[in-house]
């Protein structure tokens, strides 16, 4: 039985057994450096008691041995991630102690110049991406740095820092699991120091050996004496050796103890442990522990040595403090940069050629394209999702890019969003940049937090020193009956965080162009490609051509009244104004194109022009992009609206799915007529989520104007998926149709019909074959009977749902 | 009578036409919702014309106010001047972040072209160390590609192009300027090296030019710059 599945503890060596990489100098180091992680932390509790931190302190004391003992091992190309309590793993990775402290004061000179402190330290210049406020959220980061580092074909790798109140967490086991199908050269550290906060480890799980943990994702786990540097030291230097050599992750538990309270000002023994347990692990106190060792099992220096190292890193963390005390408090003037990029955009964006040839693509491979441009020209380029490897993507969305680029780079990953997606951060912010497939925007906030609360932070956090060019791609939006968890939109959820860039494109060209901007560019971008556009069709042109953020298009020109609109609902924006200058009225029409940046800029300008704003947007209205757009008008062109800004949103509940229910809740084309006329005479319409305070709905002012409905029954078929054909008779019998079965496949091409008209065919008998985006799919008779005409030849390209032919039932013969 | 009483509700934009047209809000009758008046109650002719100034639409107001219209009166063909304060720092920003050496005079005759429209099928350009150079269809070229052609030196002779004269000094405010006799439109910009603002004067003949379109033109020509990723498209 290995030691990794019973959780047995290493010894520590005798002096006998000391390895031979342990000279004199090298144990005198490890003590040396955890000394400094105990005086430095002693100083920063007094000056926390004091007030003199902004924030209170989750203080390493007791816990020194690992940090010091895991540390020992990495070079500054190594990357660790860290937890709540990391001042010990900053200093054992080599963080300069000045820089540490003044971050705790919250100074200028501090690693982050005040923006982070003590739970979001950074230091790229010695391997240190993060602490971390948010418990387990630093393992998929450490994850992807180690794919990031294979994928540049370097040594690096990732170390993750995490407690035992973080091997409750889903994030811990989707990383572990991740790093193991990936072999990631990754190497997972939980400091079980018995309690989260305040919960003993045995009252949150019923298998404590977290060890033992590991052998659930085929990886080896082993558990040590957390408080015996030397011991912590042989076990890493196993798991290095196996993460440098490819051979996988290795999970280490140190078992540890923290002698403080949880954090600074909480009390040592609180009510869930005794001052007895308390002094029988002081009792092992690691640096006591090793001192001794150091004078009495290996001889190898007096104490009047030991002394003079105290007195010298006493000096050291003095200094610090001193240095703290005497930094400059942060320029407030600066407290809103590097929330993004400056520039936003990345250079090649911001020069357009002249324009040049196009051609004519589905919007699939027009992103397709992209792509496989971007991940030739960029050779440290992953992209991450679940069956978007060979299977080609649900969407069919990265076909043929398995082919070109292999697994290595087209990762196929487990179902586990969130530990993807942070490994796609770390590896973006260590030189890889990744994009995380997820699938459908719904399945974002299977993710958020990891995009919320790292990616959009992390240049911000760090002082600008860190960035996170990470790019989540989702289909979205609502297509035909996909239901409450399969059509939802949330850009402006999204838009909200400030760190995200958030795109919506409304055509092939533009969703390319989007793309490649945001597979140069250096922030986390979230490219919302509407589902219901995935089978359209435009002009994308042949040269290099990217679309920079935060430029609108307009996609028609008109004077009488201005329509804002992004994604699917720019079409139907269109046919709205198609019809209303069949009337004479000329809509214009601005495609926003992304989400955030807004350009208020153009609708302004185009305001000032028409003097009458609706906003048509696919989201939900309440905080939404109608809100944000009217009240930019308010502060840029006031005196230049006739009639209040009217919005249509999608209405504010979720997507049910019977068609009937759905295209209620819906904006159309004829919602947008009627909303147009209800802004030129001068109402704005009413959105129904006001409805709560207090039953005002739809049509709440007694004197407005009747609003006129047109009675155009459906809308125009460019984008939208067709109606089922069933409805349809083409003749007598029963239909054949093409099959739905699938929510982005609108079309498919008829391979062939294996019986030919007047056969007699059996109910379920196939009789003709098509080929979707996707599949070959074989079409079978629906009754037994004579097939009918054949109405779509081999070869025809027909919706799905679109009658190809007919059975007659009985059939003469 | 209250306050309230006496207030008739008007929309932003005909309360800034009524404004500008010295019509007083009382004497109109709204035909909006609940008798709000609207931009098309607003009659057009004056009521008072005080000076000729007041004549014209002012540009468009946006974040900062444009200086007052300075008519400039020279004898045998009848001209009209306009002038206005430009922002150029995001255009400054965008040539930055761009990272490309293309002169600010190119992306100027971009912007004044797309501005001017159908009167820039030619555009001469006359740069601040005093070349000049035309080029032809300006308003589909990219910034980059009239900086190209007005090194080249290219000079296509145009029919009455506009012209986009550009000083590069400081502390000066154009008042007026001539019109060569093959031309109905010029922009003059004084911009110092690296500056943030700038200022722009309009000379048009108004006989081929009316007024109401050079100002629209001198405020589309400012908030082109202000906008300056349009010029890229
Ligand atoms: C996702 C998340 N949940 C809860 C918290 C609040 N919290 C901060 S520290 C902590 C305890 C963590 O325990 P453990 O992982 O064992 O680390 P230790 O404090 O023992 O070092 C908790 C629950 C948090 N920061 N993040
Ligand atoms: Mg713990």
């Amino acid at each position: 039985m290995s030691a990794a599945a019973s959780g047995r503890k290493v010894r520590a060596v005798k002096s006998a057994g000391l390895p031979a990489e342990l000279s004199r100098a090298a144990l005198l180091d490890l003590y040396e450096r955890m000394v400094l992680l105990r005086r430095f932390e002693s100083v920063a509790q007094t000056a926390c008691r004091k007030g003199e931190t902004p924030g209170f302190l989750h203080l390493y004391i007791g816990e020194e041995a690992t940090a010091v003992g895991i540390c020992a091992h990495l070079k500054p190309t190594d990357w660790i991630t860290s937890t709540h309590r990391g001042h010990g793993h900053a200093l054992a990775k080599g963080m300069s102690p000045n820089s540490l402290m003044a971050e705790l004061f919250g100074k200028r000179d501090g690693c982050c110049g005040g923006r982070g402190g003590t739970m979001h330290l950074y230091d790229r210049s010695v391997g240190l991406f993060g602490t971390n406020g948010i418990v387990a959220a630093g393992i998929s980061h450490a994850v992807g740095v180690g794919l990031s580092g294979r994928a540049r074909g370097r040594e690096d790798i990732g170390v993750a820092f995490f407690g035992d109140g973080a091997t409750n967490h889903g994030g811990f086991h989707e990383s572990l699991n991740f790093a193991g199908i990936q072999k990631a050269p990754a190497i997972l550290v939980c400091e079980n120091n018995l309690y989260a906060t305040a919960t003993p480890l045995a009252s949150a799980t019923l298998n404590t050996e977290i060890a033992s943990k590991a052998a659930s994702y085929g990886i080896p786990g082993i558990a040590v004496d957390g408080n015996d540097v030397i011991a912590v030291w042989e076990v890493m230097r196993e798991a290095t050796r196996r993460a440098r050599s490819g051979e996988g992750p290795t999970l280490i538990e140190a078992k540890t103890y923290r002698t403080v309270g949880h954090h600074e000002g909480d009390p040592v023994t609180g009510t869930y442990r005794t001052q007895a347990e308390v002094d029988e692990w002081l009792k092992r106190d690691p640096v006591k522990l090793f001192r001794a060792r150091l004078t009495d099992d290996f001889s190898v220096a007096s104490t009047d040595e030991l002394d003079a190292i105290d007195a010298r890193i006493d000096a050291i963390v003095q200094t610090s403090l001193e240095f703290a005390r005497n930094s400059p408090e942060p320029d407030p003037a600066t407290s809103g940069l590097h929330v993004f990029a400056e520039p936003l955009n990345p250079p090649e964006a911001l020069v357009q050629p002249v324009p040049g040839a196009t051609q004519t693509q589905s919007w699939l491979d027009a992103v397709r394209d992209g792509i496989a441009e971007e991940m030739r020209r960029n050779p440290h380029l992953l992209y991450f999702g679940e069956g978007t490897g060979e299977r080609g993507g649900t969407f069919a969305h990265t076909k043929n890019l398995y082919a070109e680029f292999g697994p290595q780079r087209m990762v196929d990953t487990p179902i586990s969003e969130q530990g993807f997606t942070g490994a796609a951060i770390g590896a973006s912010a260590t030189g890889t940049r990744t994009i995380a497939d997820l699938m459908f925007a719904d399945f974002m906030f299977e993710a958020a937090g990891q995009i919320v609360l790292q990616a959009s932070k992390l240049r911000y956090m760090s002082n600008g020193q860190m960035n996170a060019p990470v790019v989540i791609r989702v289909g979205s939006g609502a297509v035909r009956s996909a239901g409450p968890h399969h059509s939802g939109i949330y850009h402006t959820s999204w838009a909200h965080v400030p760190g995200l860039v958030v795109c919506m494109p409304a055509t092939p060209a533009d969703a390319k162009g989007l793309m490649k901007t945001a597979l140069r560019a250096s922030d986390p971008v979230i490219m919302l490609e509407p589902k219901a556009l995935f089978a359209t069709k435009g002009e994308v042109p042949a040269a290099e051509h990217f679309v920079p953020f935060g430029l609108a298009r307009i996609a028609r020109e008109g004077r009488d009244i201005t329509i804002v609109s992004a994604g699917q609902l720019v079409h139907r924006s269109l046919e709205a104004a198609e019809k209303l200058a069949a009337e004479g009225i000329e809509a214009e029409v601005i495609d926003l194109r992304t989400i955030m940046p807004l350009d208020v800029g153009t609708v302004a300008a185009s305001v000032t022009k028409t003097h009458r704003l609706l906003v048509v947007d696919e989201g939900w209205g309440a905080f939404g992009v109608g809100a944000e757009l009217a009240q930019a008008m308010n502060e840029l062109a006031f005196d230049e609206l006739d009639a209040p800004v009217g919005r249509l949103h999608s209405e504010a509940q979720p997507h049910p799915l019977a068609p009937a229910l759905e295209r209620a809740m819906l904006v159309d084309t004829d919602k947008i007529l009627a909303a147009v006329r209800s802004v030129l005479s001068g109402t704005a319409p009413t959105p129904k989520h006001w409805r709560h305070l207090g039953g005002r709905t739809a049509a709440p002012v007694a004197s407005s104007p009747p609003v006129p409905v047109p009675s155009a029954p459906s809308q125009a078929a460019s984008a939208s998926p067709p109606p089922p054909a069933a409805a349809a008779p083409g003749g007598p019998g029963e239909p054949i149709t093409m099959p739905f079965g699938d929510l982005t496949v609108s079309e498919g091409t008829i391979v062939g019909w294996l019986k030919a008209e007047g056969d007699k065919v059996k109910a379920g008998e196939i009789v003709a074959e098509i080929e979707t985006d996707k599949a070959v799919v074989e079409i079978e008779a629906p009754i037994d009977g004579v097939l009918g005409p054949i109405e779509q030849a081999k070869g025809a390209v027909v919706p799905m749902g679109g009658r190809i032919g007919s059975v007659v039932p009985g059939g003469a013969a | 009578m209250s306050a309230a009483a006496s207030r008739r509700a008007a929309s932003p934009y005909a309360r800034r036409l009524a404004r500008e047209r010295g019509i007083a809000l009382a004497e109109l009758a709204g035909t909006g919702p609940r008798g709000r008046i609207v931009a098309a109650d607003i009659p057009l002719q004056l009521v008072a014309a005080p000076e000729p100034a007041a004549a014209v639409p002012a540009p468009a107001p946006v974040a900062t106010a444009p200086s007052a219209p300075a008519p400039v009166a020279v004898a045998a063909r009848a001209f009209g001047a306009f002038a206005t304060n430009l922002a150029l720092g995001p255009l400054r920003e965008l040539i930055a972040a761009a990272g490309v050496d293309v002169p600010l005079h190119a992306f100027l005759a971009r912007a004044a072209a797309q501005a001017t429209g159908r009167y820039a099928e030619a555009i001469r350009l006359v740069a601040a160390d005093g070349r000049s150079v035309a080029v032809a269809g300006p308003a589909r070229l990219a910034p980059s590609e009239i900086a190209c052609r007005f090194e080249a030196g290219e000079g296509a002779s145009a029919e009455r192009p506009l012209v986009l004269t550009h000083l590069a000094v400081s502390g000066i405010r154009p008042v007026a300027g001539s019109l060569a006799p093959d031309c109905d439109l010029r922009i003059l910009v004084v911009a110092a090296p690296g500056t943030e603002t700038g200022e722009a004067l309009l000379v048009h003949d108004s006989d081929a030019v009316s007024e109401a379109e050079a100002a629209t033109m001198l405020a589309a020509f400012r908030d082109a710059l202000e906008n300056p990723l349009r010029l890229l498209v």
